[in-house]
């Protein structure tokens, strides 16, 4: 096959006009589609920040009514909680890239660090989102006095729930992130060398 | 001010939407696949305008917004893609399974095929190359030198021309 064959056969048939807009129709519909699509972003990282707020309110006012000390203690626990919860996920999302008129490089190594940060809190769900409710929720029940056996059975269904979240995290970036990231590395290596 | 944006849009968009589509397809299972990220480069590209800087060509923005989403969204994302834009004002005629192929056409469906058949990077560098970008600019698009792309069109090449003979 000839060197500029590929190109003849690409050209020889892309002359056509696939793709038909109207003007003054495609910038309404825009405009709409735009403002459309930007409030669902808004929704969706409001309902993360809802979601610790609902926990830092509940918490505080637990603080307040309850009087045992380690109840307490577990309750002001749960408001840390609440910010941690809030910090970690608007945090990570802030490195998102949304750049997209980057060089396609520099757009990757990007992309890359994203889902680095995306994995690690994954891999990392133990130690800011697990254990910290976990001991709140021991030292409030504690502090209530509700008995050795009605506390080992709160421990071991909480223990088991967190269990379960634990290993599903843990399955999401062995079988989600670590792959794509791989694939992403290889991609950007390949950038790197010509020969 | 905002009259200038849409003017810039709407010709920039004339003289590259069915390169912009071509790119689509080549990352897309379907005709309604490629139409779908078709119109997510296109919400993505009315929306990072305002931020375009003469540094660069406004085709070579172009190119590069519509590479970096379709690999985001096509090639390193584990996600079905959820589709929240629908855009009625653009019809884009089914290119799909033309009824008696003559044998450009033909040639032309084989060659979509061993395309999709590269890897994710070569697609977009080999498929630059056939809407006849300078070099100078696909190195641009992608952040690489002239020289590194030369070689990389050459192996693409050639590995294309092995998967069109097979």
């Amino acid at each position: 096959m000839l060197n500029d064959e590929l190109e003849n056969i690409w050209q020889k048939y892309t002359k056509a006009e696939v793709v038909n807009f109207n003007r003054s129709e495609l910038l309404i519909d825009l405009k709409s589609q735009l403002k459309r699509f930007d409030r669902m972003l808004k929704n969706r990282d409001r309902r993360e920040i809802i979601a610790g707020a609902m926990v830092i309110l509940l918490s505080g006012a637990g603080a307040f009514f309850f009087t045992e000390i380690l109840s307490r203690i577990g309750l002001v626990l749960g408001v840390l909680y609440g910010f941690l919860v809030i910090y970690m996920l608007t945090n990570v999302k802030k490195h998102k890239p949304d750049n997209y008129a980057l060089p396609i490089k520099d757009y990757l190594v990007k992309y890359r660090m994203y889902l680095v940060k995306e994995r690690n809190l994954l891999d990392n769900v133990i130690y800011w989102y697990l254990l910290p409710p976990f001991i709140s929720s021991v030292l409030f029940f504690i502090g209530q006095h509700t008995g050795i056996i009605l506390l080992t059975i709160l421990i071991i269904f909480v223990f088991g729930l967190y269990t379960f979240i634990y290993f599903l995290n843990k399955s999401g970036v062995k079988k989600s992130f670590d792959p794509l990231i791989k694939k992403l590395d290889e991609t950007i290596n390949d950038f790197e060398t010509t020969t | 001010m905002e009259k200038d944006i849409e003017t810039i849009f709407l010709n920039t968009l004339k003289s590259n939407k069915d390169r912009i589509f071509r790119i689509c397809c080549s990352y897309s299972v379907d005709n309604e696949d490629a139409k779908d990220l078709f119109q997510e480069v296109l919400i993505n590209l009315w929306k990072s305008l305002p931020s375009f800087k003469n540094q660069s060509n406004i085709d070579t923005w172009v190119y590069r917004i519509t590479i970096n989403i379709c690999l985001r969204a096509k090639q390193f994302s584990d996600k079905k893609q959820k589709h929240f834009v629908k855009l009625e004002s653009i019809s884009i005629q089914n290119l799909e399974d033309p009824q008696v192929p003559n044998e450009n056409e033909k040639q032309f469906i084989k060659l979509s095929e061993c395309i999709k058949l590269l890897k994710g990077m070569e697609r977009s560098i080999i498929l630059l190359y056939l809407e006849r970008i300078p070099y100078k600019e696909i190195a641009q698009v992608f952040g690489m030198t002239e020289n590194h792309v030369a070689v990389k069109i050459k192996r693409i090449k050639s590995k294309l021309f092995t998967l069109m003979k097979s």
